[in-house]
Parts: C-alpha cells; sequence; structure tokens
C-alpha cells in the first residue's frame, strides 16, 4: 500500500488495540461467539495487514493484556499463550504482506492470511507444549483445539477480513495497495 | 395501528447499587399517522422509549402493543415487528456496510420472505424517495459516496421495508440547513402518505413545524402531552425544565408580553408572520 | 450519555495525588498481580483493605472508584451466571438441559467478578488520581529501558493512551450500530458455516468503519498541529523518588509478596 505516515499508522494500531477489548464484547449476544468468530484476532490481522510488522506485533502482545485488564477476558490464565500466538498474527501478516505484490489485492491478502494464521497456531501449540503446560498437550489435542474447532473461525475470517480491507479502501480511510487496478 | 405503551417502566442495571430508572410507570397513545415529536433533557428516557417501541428491548414492567398485540408476547412474529417499525438512530451513515448502495438497502429484507421482484420495487422507490437518482447509484459502494448521500442511502435502507411507524432519533443533527429541510419535507411526505412518524429531537423549531403532537418527558414520566399547538404554551415552564421552544413560538410571547395581541397558540413561522407584517405596518404608519 | 468517562482525572491533591506517577503505575501493575494471585478468603480481605484505605486517602468518591464497574455490570452477571450454571456438572444442585449449577460454580462465579473488580478499583484510583499526560509521561519511563534493544518506548506509550481513550467511544458506538442492524431485520447468527461471516459483516464492517474513520480524523488533526512521530518529543525529566514514594512501593510489594506466601 502507498506509505502512510507513521502517525497515521500509529493512530490506526491504537484504534485496532481498542477493538481488541470492544469487538468480543460486542459478539456476547451472538451464542458460541468466542470460540467461532475469534473476534480479537480480526483488528490484529487487520493491523499488521495495514500497518506493517512492527505495528501488527504491538497489537497482538498489547491487545490481549488491554482486554484482560479492562473486561477480565481472556481470563489471566490462558492470557500467555493467547498473546504469543496474536503477536505472531500480527507479526507475521504484516511480514508477508510487505514480502509479497502480486499486483493483485485480495491475493495478497489470502496469502498472508492463511499464512501468519497457520504459523500463529502452529507457534501457540508449540508455546503450550514446551513452556505452559508441559506434558499436558499432545499432538492429538494441539491439533483439535487450534485447527478443527477453529476451522470454522479461520474460514470466516478468510472472508471478513477482506472484506473490511475494501470497505476501508473504498471509504478512502486507507490506501489502495495497487492504485486503479483491484 | 395504534401504539399503546402501558404502564412501561424501565431501569438500567436493576438490583444493583448503579440501578437507573429511565422510565417510571409510563403510558402513551399513538394514533396512525400521527406524527409525534418527543423532546426532553438528555438522560429523560426518550432514547429508551423509542427503543422500547421498536422492541429493540422488553420493558421490564408493563406492555408495549403494536396492532392490538404484545410485541413482547413469545409468540409474536419479530419479523413482522422489524418491518413494521423503521427506527432511524442519530448519524445513521454508520450502519452501511454492504459493496453496493442497492445491496444495502435491501438488507432489511433479505428475511422479509417477499418477492425478488417486489424487493427490487421497494428497493428502488426507497432510494427515489430519499432524493438519489437510483440509476446513477445503485452500483456505487456506499462508502464512496459523499456524507450526505450516505445518510440518504442509510435511510432508505430503513425506508425500504415500508414501516407504517417511523422513528427517528435526532435525524438532523450535523445536516445542512438544505439538507435538514429536505429530510423534514421527507418526513411530512411519508407522514402524509400514513406513515406515524415519532421523531426526537432537541431542536424544538423542527418539531413545532412539523409534528401534531409534542411529548415532552422529564426523569422518565410524561411532562406534556399535547398537540403541538397546545404544548409549548407555557413557555416560563418549558424555560424552567431547560427545553427548547421553536423561535415562532418565543417570538410570539415576547410580541404579547410588549402588548401586541397574538395568539398563545402560534408556534410556526407561516402562523407568526401575518402578525409581524401587521404589527410593521402599524409601525410604519 | 450523560455518565463520567472511565478514568477521568480529577484533579486533587491527597497523598495518592502527590505520588510519582511512575510509582503509582508500577504500584498498579503489582497490585494487579497481587489481584491475580490471590488464594485464601483472608488475601481477599488483605486487598479489600488495602483498596479502601487507597481510596479513602485519595479523597476520591466511592462512586468514582467504583466508575466503570457499573459500564461493565451487565458483563459480570454474564460472568456470574456462566460460571454458576456451567462450571462443572459435579456436585451440581440439579441438571436441566445444559444446566449444572453448582456451588462450586457460584464461588468461582464471585471469585472471578471479585478479582476482576478489584482491580478496576485500583486502575481507577489511578487514572482518577493521575493526569493522562503524567500517565504517559510515566508509561514511557517505565518503558524506556527497553529502547535499549531498540524499541520506541514513548511512541508505544503514546499508542496505548490513545487506545485507552478509543475503548468507551468505540464501546458505546458498537452498541448502537448492533441495535440500528437488528431493527432493520438482521440475525448475527446463522446455523450454516457458509453464512456465519455473511451474518456477522452488518455489524463488524460499519464498527471498523467508524473506528478507522476516527483514527483517520485524530491523525489529520495531529499532523495538522505538526505532530511528526513520537520520537522527537522531549521527554519529561522526572523529581527524584521521595519518602512516600519508597513507602508505598514498599506497601504493595510486601502486599503482593504476603499474596504468594499464604496461597
Amino acid at each position: 500500500m502507498k506509505e502512510m505516515s507513521v502517525v497515521k499508522k500509529s493512530i490506526i494500531t491504537a484504534v485496532c488495540l481498542a477493538l481488541c477489548v470492544v469487538l468480543p464484547q460486542a459478539f456476547h449476544a451472538i451464542p458460541n461467539a468466542g470460540s467461532v468468530y475469534l473476534p480479537m484476532h480480526i483488528p490484529v490481522l487487520l493491523c499488521g495487514l495495514i500497518c506493517g510488522w512492527p505495528f501488527g506485533l504491538l497489537c497482538g502482545l498489547a491487545g490481549p493484556a488491554l482486554s484482560t485488564l479492562f473486561t477480565g477476558m481472556p481470563p489471566v490464565a490462558v492470557l500467555p499463550v493467547m498473546i504469543i500466538e496474536l503477536a505472531v498474527y500480527g507479526l507475521v501478516s504484516g511480514l508477508i504482506m510487505s514480502l509479497i505484490r502480486t499486483r493483485k489485492t485480495y491475493v495478497d491478502l489470502y496469502i498472508s492470511l492463511i499464512i501468519a494464521m497457520v504459523t500463529g497456531r502452529i507457534v501457540a501449540g508449540l508455546a503450550r507444549a514446551f513452556i505452559f503446560a508441559r506434558g499436558a498437550t499432545t499432538m492429538a489435542t494441539w491439533a483439535a483445539s487450534y485447527f478443527v474447532t477453529s476451522l470454522p473461525g479461520i474460514i470466516i475470517q478468510l472472508v471478513l477480513i477482506p472484506t473490511i480491507v475494501f470497505a476501508l479502501m473504498n471509504a478512502r480511510l486507507i490506501p489502495r495497495r495497487y492504485p486503479k487496478s483491484a | 395501528m395504534p401504539i399503546e405503551i402501558k404502564h412501561a417502566s424501565y431501569t438500567y442495571f436493576p438490583g444493583t447499587i448503579f440501578e437507573s430508572l429511565a422510565l417510571q410507570d409510563f403510558s402513551l397513545q399513538i394514533d396512525d399517522g400521527d406524527y409525534v415529536g418527543i423532546m426532553g433533557k438528555t438522560g429523560c428516557g426518550k432514547s429508551t422509549l423509542i427503543q422500547l417501541i421498536a422492541g429493540l428491548m422488553p420493558p421490564l414492567e408493563g406492555q408495549i402493543i403494536i396492532d392490538g398485540k404484545d410485541i413482547n408476547a413469545r409468540d409474536y412474529p419479530r419479523e413482522e415487528l422489524r418491518r413494521k417499525v423503521g427506527i432511524v438512530f442519530q448519524y445513521p451513515e454508520v450502519q452501511l456496510f454492504e459493496t453496493s448502495v442497492e445491496k444495502d438497502v435491501a438488507f432489511g429484507l433479505r428475511h422479509s420472505g417477499l418477492s425478488k421482484t417486489t424487493i427490487a420495487e421497494n428497493v428502488r422507490w426507497a432510494i427515489e424517495t430519499v432524493g438519489l437518482d437510483f440509476e446513477a447509484i445503485r452500483a456505487e459502494s456506499p462508502f464512496s459516496l459523499s456524507g450526505g448521500e450516505k445518510r440518504r442511502v442509510a435511510i432508505a435502507g430503513v425506508l425500504a421495508a415500508k414501516p407504517k411507524i417511523l422513528i427517528l432519533d435526532e435525524p438532523i443533527v450535523g445536516l445542512d440547513p438544505r439538507g435538514r429541510a429536505a429530510f423534514l419535507e421527507l418526513t411530512t411526505h411519508l407522514n402524509a402518505a400514513g406513515v406515524t412518524i415519532i421523531m426526537v429531537s432537541h431542536n424544538a423549531d423542527a418539531i413545532a413545524e412539523n409534528a401534531q403532537r409534542v411529548i415532552v418527558l422529564e426523569d422518565g414520566r410524561l411532562l406534556i402531552n399535547a398537540p403541538a399547538k397546545h404544548a409549548f404554551r407555557d413557555v416560563a415552564l418549558l424555560q424552567e425544565k431547560g427545553i427548547g421552544i421553536s423561535p415562532a413560538r418565543e417570538m410570539a410571547h415576547l410580541l404579547s408580553a410588549c402588548g401586541h395581541p397574538i395568539p398563545q397558540d402560534t408556534i410556526r413561522y407561516q402562523e407568526l408572520l401575518p402578525f409581524l407584517i401587521n404589527i410593521g405596518k402599524g409601525a410604519s404608519r | 450519555m450523560n455518565r463520567l468517562p472511565t478514568g477521568m482525572y480529577l484533579p486533587g491533591d491527597s497523598p495518592i495525588h502527590r505520588l510519582d506517577p511512575r510509582v503509582k503505575l508500577l504500584g498498579l501493575f503489582i497490585s494487579v498481580t497481587a489481584i491475580i494471585l490471590v488464594r485464601p478468603l483472608i488475601g481477599y480481605g488483605v486487598i479489600l483493605a488495602f483498596l479502601a484505605f487507597t481510596v479513602a486517602l485519595s479523597g476520591l468518591s466511592i462512586k468514582i472508584a467504583l466508575n466503570s464497574v457499573q459500564r461493565l455490570s451487565w458483563f459480570f452477571l454474564v460472568i456470574f451466571m456462566m460460571n454458576t450454571f456451567f462450571y462443572s456438572p459435579e456436585n451440581a444442585w440439579f441438571s436441566w438441559w445444559i444446566f449444572t449449577p453448582s456451588s462450586a460454580g457460584l464461588m468461582q462465579g464471585v471469585d472471578v467478578v471479585l478479582r476482576v473488580v478489584f482491580a478496576l478499583v485500583a486502575s481507577n484510583v489511578i487514572t482518577s488520581s493521575t493526569a493522562p499526560m503524567e500517565i504517559t509521561n510515566a508509561l514511557e519511563a517505565l518503558i524506556s529501558p527497553f529502547k535499549l534493544v531498540g524499541i520506541p518506548a514513548e511512541q508505544i506509550a503514546m499508542i496505548l493512551s490513545i487506545a485507552i481513550q478509543f475503548i468507551p467511544t468505540f464501546s458505546e458506538e458498537t452498541e448502537m450500530i448492533r441495535k440500528a442492524q437488528t431493527a432493520r431485520g438482521a440475525r448475527f447468527d446463522s446455523k450454516k458455516l457458509t453464512e456465519k461471516a455473511a451474518a456477522v459483516l452488518p455489524l463488524v464492517v460499519p464498527i471498523f468503519l467508524s473506528a478507522f474513520k476516527r483514527a483517520d480524523e485524530l491523525s489529520i488533526a495531529m499532523e495538522a498541529r505538526g505532530y511528526r512521530s513520537a520520537s522527537g518529543r522531549t521527554r519529561k525529566k522526572f523529581a527524584p523518588l521521595k519518602v512516600d514514594d519508597y513507602f508505598a512501593l514498599l506497601i504493595v510489594i510486601a502486599i503482593c509478596i504476603l499474596q504468594i506466601l499464604i496461597r
């Protein structure tokens, strides 16, 4: 995307951080929303994609912590693993986005998103297995919790996030990645 | 289809130390085809009232009856209520989300069970009713429109369901004078076509010029419920309660205090004008 | 809405107001840690006594101290109910459909809510007795050691403080959007996986658009006033810590250690 100023990127990051707190609350009314829609992932991934990896990383690190501080959710017990997972999302989505340029915005978005979401889940699984709950995590439980139960979440986010990015571009709130062409 | 509010009460955070009363034993009837203006200070219960009428939350006590049916009854069809009652919140343009104007306006009809052709007709009607060129704008992204156009599209999105009751929450805030006039004209036009209009506004002028009935709330209770002409009669009371009066009413009040014979039910500019002309003639003579 | 925004600064001259902002922030961090560590009932008593003492000392009213608790009360209710009814099917009072209310769940619910309320009170006291600028400066000072490894501490402090200011506004806006779409006939839940994403679009897209619009306006305003980046800013020099500051730190550290010892 055409370079945005550091000030603008910083403020977009601040806004995404605030949404890490607000969005999960907004989903309360929907049954099972937390585990299906993974609402906190959306602002973190967006922040990485739009502002680049340093900002995405910050959003992933601080978002869950801020949410715990303000709302008590996620519970402190799962906070460390969640911070690691989200930090990887923000970091990797921004990194891949800056590395690939296919001349098609949505292709770039999908590639960055998929790589980020897979890496984040692997790293979080490893962290859980080797640091936080040694022995309690097996390959099977990890695969089950990170991919099978969250598969709907992954698919949903592959629809949601590019839609939001294009809406923001249309509203001229963020610059287009490739001027004129899609 | 009248709206009957029977002994409705609503409290935020009931049973906690933060309990705050929004409406207390509140009863009101709004007749078909009425144009009601609702006024009151911030926190008087206006928003609670309109959200209860729209069925967005049930009252803790009492009933909201529309068309003779309790809208919070378990077997009441929610879809029917959503079509019957439209609500335009303050800054409605934030609700836009679709990829095209046409789709966004049609969104509310998605679960309506109407046929495709009826939906298409309603959408075209709604977009044209808010004063936009349907063919020119239908495929546009709603986000790329100007601020004024966005608001019109958002209002069209509510009108598309052809609601018989239209609730407007501070609808003219942030509009320029021309947009304001156009919007108010739209409401009287819809009202003339039989739509019940309920408009919440701090703008006493907009209410005096358009509403037939005026309701003033204070601390969750009804302070005034009268035809617009009489609602603004007691200027001292309204000023004491911090509620605005229309400039025409205020002028009539001042002129009569100066000894000019002006009826105290003068609330609109057009009603005031003949008297001003007369006074002007008297002065020049 | 005519309510106090959460964490609004209320100037004053209490011993708490006069503490060094770095100490207050560090103290908040340590007290929250202590609150998380609480295990036995007596631990709760200690925390409660400490908080009551701090609130009294700060001269802030109980209402201010409990400010955001009100805003979150529905959330507390949900947490409390969820824990009570779903905590564990073991030793349930009765079991009906998916509900298995148990006293263990009830206790768990009380526990979670209490901890969050404690943490909120602690952070309310700090944010209400410290000017936002001071908090940002203190945050900057506390994370400045990170600069040694190339992390721009000032900028992070700026981003965090802006984020915190946005939270209440976004909360209200989000609720409004949810209601507006509900009134238009939106259903946010769909049984089919393929439609689940589409079902939440009317909620999520407007939330992001209005949030990014605010970001856009704010960044234009800041750049227009010549704000380039945080790094060029001159850092506030802090006066050396006073006796009170050391004393305050000592108390919170002692409480935190106590909570670990009596676990």
